[in-house]
């Protein structure tokens, strides 16, 4: 049994010949170039993560505002025919401003996760 | 210095990562290699342990050397290769031990030998002999990993690794035996 800590001198010797080398000179090159795919995906999780918390907190907004400010959907039509322009500018403050602004963060995040 | 490192790198610094690399591809290849048997799948494989450092640096609980994890992931990812690979692998060849007294006539032979035959004779030894015999010696003797290392790193026991070290280290030497035998009869 082998009792003593360090190996037996003679071992090391005869094994230190059957020492091997990664001699291919792209090797290192190889694994940073798959550490920098991991890293940017890690980026691009971490981004969807943000990007689809904002979304969903937007629209949940717009859900809220759309809910409290008493606005038929069914009567889009009818007022723009009217052309009541209080109206209008309530419907633009209400639904369309906040609908521009997510799709203004959605098209800002995309062009980020792409980059 | 390593941890100054990880902690870099762990903030999103990369630049640290190629020091990691260029210290510890070789033993790493040596380690995936004596498993395998295979430089492609070697080279795939320490490739693969890299990335998955980095993929869990942060899980590093750093009450071991960077070395013993890294070369504990390469261990588990070359196991897990060759048991997809299982039928490829031929089963090791019997091996006799060689005895205590005639290890010193073996090792004065081989001190003889050029640099060349030397190398094609120790890695001829290994490669026949059983992969855990291989990847223990090599831990051991080559990277010179301590006992506790090599527990962490194949999560056999200290008393098992001994154990183990010591037969495989005797049947390296019947190994070598086998193939200079003649020279060693012709010298008596």
């Amino acid at each position: 049994m082998m009792e003593n800590a360090q190996p037996e001198k003679g071992t090391s010797y005869i094994l230190h010949n059957s020492r091997l080398e990664l001699n291919d000179p792209g090797f290192s090159k190889i694994v940073l170039q798959k550490i920098q795919q991991e890293r940017n995906r890690k980026i691009k999780i971490q981004l969807w993560i943000r990007y689809s918390l904002i979304m969903v907190s937007l629209l949940l907004v717009l859900l809220f505002v759309i809910l409290s400010s008493n606005i038929d959907l069914g009567q889009f039509s009818s007022l723009l025919s009217n052309e009541d322009s209080a109206q209008l500018q309530g419907l633009f403050g209400y639904f369309i401003l906040p609908l521009l602004l997510l799709l203004g963060f959605k098209r800002l995040l995309d062009t980020r996760i792409r980059n | 210095m390593e941890l100054f490192y990880i902690r870099q790198i762990i903030e999103g610094d990369i630049s640290h990562f190629p020091y990691f690399v260029e210290t510890y591809k070789d033993m790493a290849f040596a380690i995936a290699y004596r498993i395998t048997n295979n430089r492609e799948d070697a080279e795939e494989i320490v490739q693969d342990a890299f990335v998955k450092a980095y993929r869990s640096l942060a899980k590093f609980r750093q009450d071991s050397k960077f070395s013993t994890w890294l070369f504990r992931i390469v261990v588990n990812l070359a196991l897990t290769k060759i048991k997809r690979n299982e039928k490829k692998i031929a089963s090791d060849i019997e091996i006799s031990e060689l005895p205590d007294n005639m290890i010193e006539s073996v090792e004065a032979m081989y001190r003889g030998l050029s640099e060349t035959e030397q190398r094609t004779l120790i890695n001829t030894a290994l490669d026949e002999m059983g992969r855990e015999d291989r990847l223990l010696l090599t831990l051991y003797y080559l990277n010179e990993n301590s006992i506790d290392e090599i527990k962490d790193i194949t999560s056999i026991s200290p008393d098992n690794i001994k154990m183990k070290l010591h037969r495989a280290r005797k049947k390296m030497y019947g190994r070598l035996n086998k193939r200079l035998e003649p020279a060693i009869k012709e010298t008596v």
